[in-house]
C-alpha cells in the first residue's frame, strides 16, 4: 500500500544540483507524485510518526498553557508555536509511572518510549524492560519503506558508567529500543544521515547489488554455523547480527527499486534534497571549528530536523525519533542571549529566578526548533493536505521539572493531524496520573500498528479526535 | 570500586555452591555483631526481618560474619543497594551516611578476603570489535589506513566504563550497512597482489591458488587457523563470480569482502568447550585477548607464530611477549583508550563545552593537546616501568607549545607533544592536567563539587551517593554575589544537614584545586578576590593548594592503586568486575605494593591473572 513513486539516485541528484536552484516556493507547486502513484492518486498519504525528546525537563512554571480545550493561551515556553497553535495539541497530566524510581535521568530517558522501568546496571543484563513505541511501530509497518525507522540525535552516546547512581550512561543516549536488550543506534552526523537516506549504496559506488547479496548470503550461513558453536548468550548476539544482515538485504532491495523508478522522482523533493545537501556541506566547511560548539548547535539541530522532514516527504521512512540531547546533557547554551551556562547545570534552578529564566530560554529554544520543523512540514503539500496534516509529532521530555526529576505531568505536545485523525488546536488536561502510554497506544493505532496494550496503558487517550473535548475539569 | 551487576549475581545460583566450602576465612567476623547488625536492625529489619521478608530477603537470620560469608549472593546485593542509595527506599528512615559507609565497608572487606574458594573467570558475551579496534585491525590485517570506522555509530560503554565492554557492544542495522560499505572502501585501497600473493599457474589451478591465499588470510582475519568450513563457502563465492566473468583478483576481493563482514572477523569468538569447569584459553584466544588489551588490535605475526607452535602459554615466553608489546608503538592504543575513558578526557570533544566567549584560547588544537597529555604521560610510565603513583604527583608531564603556554611554560616550542619538566609542584599528576580540570568545570566557571566528586570517584573509586532531590547548585559564574564568593556560598549550602556529609568529603578536594580555572590555567585571583585554596579533609588533615593536597592524597595510595587496578582489569577483560574478581584484584595490588607500584607490573599481573587466562562456558541457567 501507499507505494511511492519518488525515487532518486546519486546521478539524478547531481544532475539536480544547480539546475534546480531558484525555483518558486515549495507550496506553489503541486507535487508531481500526486499525478502518478497508486494510492497517491486518490489522495491517500501515509501517516508519519516522530518523537522528539528533550533532555533535562522544562521550567515547570513557564510550560503550562492557560485555559483548556480550544480556549487556551500558549505559555512563554510554547510561544514559538504561536503561528502553529491550530496544528498542535498540548497534553497535560500524562505521566510515565515506570520512570518514577531509580534515578533522576537514565530511567526517564531509557524508559521514555517503552513505558517500563530500565534495569539498574553498569552493563551486564542491560534491559529497558520493553520495546519502545517507535520500534513497535517499525516492526509493524517498517517493511513498507527504505528504512523501517530513522533514529537521529545530536550527542554521541557516552561510554562511562555513572557510578553515582549505578547506571551505564548508555541508557541516557537511547530512547529507541528494538528489543528490551538492544538499543537502536542513532545517527548524529548530518552528512552520514543524508548519505544513508539519499544516496543508494552510500559510500560504495563500486558495489553492485548482486555481489552484495552473495556476500550477505555467505555471512548469513557463517553466522548460523557459528551459532552452533557458542553459548546461549552468544547465540543471542549472533541473532542480532543476523537480523541486521537481513535488514541490510531489505535495504538493498529498496535501493534497486528506487533506481528502477527514478524517472518518476518528484522534482520538488530532489530540489529540497539538493538544498539540504548543500547546507550540510556548508556546515562541515566551517573552517573555525570553534563555532561548531556554539551557535552552530542550532544549525546542527535544524539539519537533523530537515533530514527527518525530507525522509518523511520522500517516504524513505514513516517513523523517526530524535534526541535534542542525551540525558544530563551539558550542552553549553551561552550562545542564547541572557544564558550563561550548560543545560543540565541550569536545569537545577533551585527556584532561583535568574536560573529559571535561563532555563526557560533554553526550553524556548527547543520549541523554536520544533516550530521551524512544523512550519516546514506545513509548507509541503500532499494532495489537498500537507505533510504536517499527515504526520504526528510528539515533542516531550521524560521528566517535568529538571530540578525535581519528576515524571508526573510530563511536558508533551502532539503536532500534526495524523492523517485527519487528530483534531488539533487544543489544550487537553487529563486526569492526574493518566499513563503516557495511553497516548502511545493512540498514536500506534493511527500509524497503523494498533495494539491492545502498551506497557502500562489503560486504554487509548480520550478526546484526541473530539473537537469538543477539553479534558477533565480542573 | 567494583561495580557489581547485581542482577547477574542474583540469578546465578551456581555461586552459592562455590562458597559453601568457605569456613575458615579470617575476615572481620567480630565487626559484624558490633558495627553492622545494629544498623541493619534499625533500618532494614522492618521489611527484611522476621515479620516481613520483602523480596524474599531476611537479614535477621545472619547472626555473625561467618554466616554472611556463606551467602555472598544476598550480601553483595545488600552491598550494592546500600552503596547506590537504593535501600532503604525513599520515605523510610535513612541511616546516617557514616552508618551506611560503615556497613558498606564491612561487607566489602569481608568479601575481599575470600581467597581460597573455587574460582570463576567470569563470563561475557562474544566481543564485537569497537570502532577503534576495527580501525587498528584493518591497519594490521591489510596495511591500510582507513577512515571508514569514523562513520560507524559511537560505541556505548559499560562495565568498568569503557567502550570495549562486550555486553554493551551492539550490532544494529545501521552499523551493518556501514560494515558493508567500509569493506568496499577499504578493499579499494588494497593491492590485491599484496594480500593474496599466490598466483595460479601451470602447476597451480585457480581453485588451489585461491584456497592457499584464503587459508592464510582467513587465519589472520579470524585470529585462528582457517577451517575447511570457512574456506569452502568462500571458494564457492569465488567460483560463482568467476563464472560471471570476474577476474581472479576481483573474485578474491569479493571473498575478502565477505571475510570483512563475517561474524568471525567482526566478533572475537571464543568457542565453547563444554562442561561446567573453567578452562584455560587456547593459544590463539590468548594471543587475541592480549593483543586487544595492549594494542586494541589483532595479534601480529610473532604472536600468531607462537600460537601456532603452542608456545604462548609458557610463562617466560608469555612475559617476554607482554614486555615486547608494551614497547611497541601500538601500545599507544592502550594508553589512549584507557586514559581517554578513565579520566574522561575523550568527552571533551562532544559533551564538555567551555564558553568560547570567556575562554577564547580553548581551541580545537589545545583541546587535542589536553587529550594527548594523559595518554603520552601514561604511555611513558608504562614504557619506563615507572610507578603508578606518578599519576597522583609527578615532576614532569607532556605538552606542546600551545599546552605549554597554557601552563605558563615558555620553553616548549612546536606542535609536537613532548616530555617537559615541571618546576611547579602544583601541576604534576592527573589532578593538574588541563583536560581533567576542564572536564570537571561548568562552561563559565569551576565547580569544586564536580572536581571533588571526580577525585573521589575516578581517582579513588569511592563515589559519593547521588544528591537528594531538590538540591541547589550555584550560579554559573563565579563573581561574588550578595557579598559572598562562590566558595562562601557553597559553604552555606553545605551546612544543610542532608548535604553536609557528602559535601564535607567532596568540596575540600575541589577547593584545593581552585587555583586552576575552568580550563585548567593557574590563577591566583577569582574576580579580584584572592583564591582561597585551603581545605580540611574529613580526617582532619589541612592543606593549602594543589601541591599540599596531592601530598595528602598520596598517603591514600592503597585506595588509589586498588581503584586503578580495578579499572584496568575491567578494561582488560572487557567486562565489569564481579565479586569473584576481588581475590584477583587483591593479588595484583599485593604484587604492586611489593614492586614499587610499577605500571608495567600492573599490566603483567593482569595479563597473567586467572580471569584473563581462563574462561568458562555459560551455564544453562533456568529463567529467573
Amino acid at each position: 500500500m501507499n507505494k511511492k513513486n519518488w525515487q532518486i539516485s546519486r546521478r539524478t541528484m547531481l544532475k539536480g544540483v544547480g539546475a534546480m536552484l531558484g525555483l518558486p516556493l515549495l507550496d506553489a507547486m503541486a507535487p508531481f507524485r500526486a499525478l502518478a502513484g497508486s494510492n497517491a492518486a486518490v489522495g491517500k498519504f501515509p501517516v508519519r510518526m516522530a518523537v522528539l525528546y528533550m533532555a533535562n525537563g522544562v521550567n515547570p512554571h513557564q510550560w503550562m498553557p492557560t485555559g483548556t480545550g480550544r480556549q487556551f493561551e500558549l505559555s512563554p515556553i510554547l510561544s514559538p508555536l504561536a503561528k502553529l497553535k491550530d496544528e498542535i495539541l498540548v497534553l497535560s497530566e500524562l505521566w510515565n509511572a515506570a520512570a518514577d524510581t531509580g534515578d533522576g535521568h537514565y530511567v526517564k530517558t531509557g524508559g521514555f518510549l517503552t513505558g517500563t522501568t530500565i534495569t539498574r546496571t553498569t552493563g551486564s543484563n542491560l534491559c529497558s524492560g520493553g520495546v519502545s513505541m517507535d520500534q513497535f511501530a517499525a516492526r509493524k509497518i517498517g517493511n513498507l519503506t527504505l528504512l523501517p525507522s530513522l533514529e537521529l540525535g545530536i550527542e554521541p552516546t557516552n561510554t562511562f558508567v555513572d557510578t553515582n547512581v549505578g547506571f551505564t550512561t548508555l541508557y541516557g543516549g537511547h530512547i529507541s529500543w528494538n528489543t528490551p536488550t538492544t538499543p537502536v543506534a542513532k545517527e548524529i552526523n548530518p552528512q552520514l544521515a543524508f548519505d544513508r537516506l539519499f544516496r543508494s549504496n552510500s559510500g560504495n559506488p563500486g558495489a553492485n547489488a548482486a555481489s552484495n547479496q552473495s556476500v550477505l548470503d555467505l555471512v548469513l550461513a557463517d553466522a548460523s554455523r557459528l551459532q552452533r558453536k557458542v553459548g546461549k548468550a552468544d547465540q543471542v548476539k549472533l541473532e542480532e547480527y543476523l537480523e541486521s544482515v537481513r535488514a541490510v538485504e531489505k535495504r538493498i532491495e529498496f535501493d534497486a527499486k528506487r533506481k528502477a523508478e527514478e524517472a518518476n522522482t518528484d522534482l520538488l523533493v530532489i530540489r529540497e534534497i539538493d538544498r539540504l545537501g548543500g547546507r550540510i556541506k556548508d556546515y562541515y566547511a566551517d573552517p573555525a571549528k570553534v563555532s561548531e560548539r556554539q551557535s552552530n548547535h542550532t544549525e546542527h539541530v535544524r539539519l537533523m530536523l530537515d533530514l527527518m522532514v525530507l525522509a518523511f516527504w520522500s517516504d524513505s521512512t514513516r517513523i523517526s525519533s530524535f534526541m535534542f540531547g542525551n540525558a544530563v546533557s551539558a550542552k553549553n547554551f551561552s550562545f542564547l542571549e541572557g544564558v550563561g551556562g550548560s543545560h543540565h547545570e541550569l536545569s537545577h534552578h533551585q527556584n532561583d529566578a535568574s536560573k529559571l529564566e535561563q532555563y526557560k530560554r533554553i526550553n524556548t529554544w527547543h520549541l523554536t526548533q520544533f516550530a521551524y520543523m512544523l512550519e516546514k512540514m506545513k509548507s509541503i503539500r500532499e494532495g489537498e493536505s500537507t505533510l504536517l496534516d499527515n504526520s504526528m509529532l510528539l515533542l516531550g521530555a521524560g521528566m517535568r521539572d529538571g530540578n525535581a526529576h519528576n515524571p508526573r505531568n510530563l511536558p508533551i505536545v502532539l503536532a500534526g493531524k495524523g492523517g485527519g485523525t487528530l483534531v488539533t488546536g487544543r489544550h487537553l488536561v487529563y486526569e492526574k496520573g493518566t499513563p503516557l502510554c495511553n497516548l502511545y497506544r493512540s498514536m500506534l493505532t493511527r500509524v497503523g500498528a494498533p495494539t491492545e496494550k502498551f506497557a502500562d496503558s489503560t486504554g487509548e487517550l480520550t478526546g484526541l479526535a473530539d473537537a469538543e473535548f477539553s479534558g477533565v475539569r480542573v | 570500586m567494583i561495580v557489581p551487576s547485581k542482577f547477574v549475581i542474583l540469578h546465578r545460583s551456581i555461586f552459592l555452591l562455590l562458597f559453601i566450602a568457605l569456613g575458615t576465612i579470617r575476615a572481620a567476623e567480630s565487626g559484624f555483631e558490633k558495627k553492622v547488625r545494629p544498623v541493619l536492625e534499625t533500618y532494614c529489619f522492618n521489611c527484611h526481618g522476621e515479620k516481613k521478608t520483602k523480596g524474599d530477603v531476611n537479614l535477621s537470620i545472619f547472626p555473625d560474619g561467618a554466616s554472611v560469608q556463606q551467602n555472598p549472593k544476598v550480601w553483595l546485593k545488600v552491598l550494592s543497594q546500600l552503596r547506590d542509595g537504593v535501600m532503604p527506599p525513599e520515605g523510610k528512615t535513612q541511616p546516617a551516611p557514616a552508618e551506611r559507609e560503615r556497613v558498606v565497608q564491612w561487607i566489602e572487606q569481608t568479601f575481599d578476603n575470600l581467597d581460597q574458594v573455587a574460582r570463576d573467570p567470569g563470563q561475557k558475551v562474544i566481543h564485537r570489535l569497537n570502532r577503534l579496534e576495527y580501525k587498528n585491525t584493518i591497519r594490521d590485517l591489510l596495511d591500510v589506513k582507513t577512515k571508514a570506522a569514523e562513520k560507524f555509530p559511537a560505541d556505548a560503554g559499560g562495565g568498568g566504563g569503557f567502550d570495549n565492554n562486550a555486553d554493551t557492544l551492539f550490532i544494529p542495522p545501521l552499523l551493518m550497512e556501514r560494515y558493508l560499505s567500509a569493506a568496499d572502501e577499504i578493499l579499494a585501497q588494497v593491492e590485491p597482489g599484496k594480500i593474496f600473493p599466490i598466483r595460479p599457474g601451470f602447476f597451480l589451478s585457480d581453485r588451489s591458488a585461491a584456497r592457499k591465499n584464503l587459508a592464510e588470510f582467513v587465519t589472520r582475519a579470524f585470529r585462528r587457523p582457517a577451517l575447511k568450513e570457512d574456506l569452502d563457502p568462500l571458494l564457492g563465492l569465488i567460483e560463482q563470480s568467476r563464472r560471471a566473468g570476474e577476474t581472479f583478483d576481483g573474485s578474491l576481493q569479493l571473498a575478502a569482502k565477505a571475510i570483512l563482514v563475517s561474524p568471525d572477523f567482526l566478533f572475537r569468538v571464543e568457542t565453547r568447550r563444554g562442561g561446567n569447569e573453567p578452562y584455560p584459553l587456547n593459544d590463539y584466544e590468548l594471543a587475541t585477548r592480549l593483543s586487544y588489551f595492549l594494542w586494541s588490535s589483532m595479534p601480529d605475526g610473532e604472536l600468531f607464530k607462537l600460537a601456532a607452535e603452542k608456545k604462548l602459554q609458557q610463562p617466560k615466553i608469555f612475559e617476554a611477549q607482554v614486555r615486547r608489546m608494551l614497547q611497541s608503538s601500538k601500545a599507544q592504543a592502550l594508553a589512549e583508550n584507557f586514559t581517554g575513558q578513565w579520566l574522561g578526557v575523550r568527552r571533551l570533544e562532544a559533551s564538555v563545552q567551555p564558553d568560547p566567549g570567556l575562554f577564547p584560547s580553548y581551541t580545537p588544537s589545545l583541546r587535542a593537546a589536553m587529550q594527548e597529555e594523559p595518554r603520552d604521560f601514561f604511555l611513558s610510565l608504562l614504557r619506563d616501568e615507572s610507578s603508578l603513583l606518578k599519576l597522583l604527583d609527578s615532576d614532569f608531564t607532556f605538552a606542546n607549545e600551545e599546552l605549554g603556554k597554557h601552563y605558563g611554560l615558555t620553553n616548549v616550542i612546536g606542535t609536537e607533544m613532548r616530555r617537559v619538566s615541571l618546576n611547579d609542584a602544583n601541576r604534576g599528576g592527573v589532578l593538574g592536567m588541563a583536560g581533567v580540570l576542564t572536564l570537571t568545570s561548568y562552561p563559565q566557571r569551576t565547580s569544586p563539587v564536580l572536581r571533588g566528586r571526580w577525585v573521589l570517584d575516578e581517582v579513588f573509586g569511592t563515589p559519593p551517593p547521588p544528591p537528594p532531590p531538590l538540591v541547589a547548585s550555584l550560579p554559573q559564574d563565579d563573581k561574588p554575589r550578595e557579598g559572598l564568593t562562590l566558595r562562601q556560598r557553597l559553604e552555606t549550602h553545605r551546612s544543610k544537614s542532608e548535604c553536609v556529609a557528602c559535601h564535607q568529603r567532596m568540596d575540600p578536594l575541589g577547593f584545593g584545586l581552585e587555583n586552576f580555572d575552568a580550563i585548567g590555567r593557574w590563577r591566583t585571583k577569582i574576580a579580584d578576590a584572592p583564591v582561597d585554596a585551603n581545605g580540611v579533609l574529613t580526617t582532619g588533615e589541612k592543606f593549602q593548594g594543589p601541591a599540599e593536597l596531592k601530598k595528602i592524597l598520596l598517603t591514600r595510595k592503597d585506595l588509589f592503586v586498588r581503584n586503578f587496578t580495578e579499572r584496568m582489569l575491567a578494561y582488560a577483560l572487557g567486562r565489569g568486575l564481579e565479586f569473584y574478581d576481588r581475590p584477583t584484584v587483591k593479588r595484583i595490588t599485593t604484587a604492586l605494593a611489593g614492586d614499587d607500584y610499577r605500571s608495567s607490573t600492573l599490566i603483567m599481573e593482569i595479563a597473567k591473572s586467572y580471569p584473563f587466562q581462563f574462561r568458562r562456558d555459560p551455564k544453562t541457567e533456568a529463567k529467573p
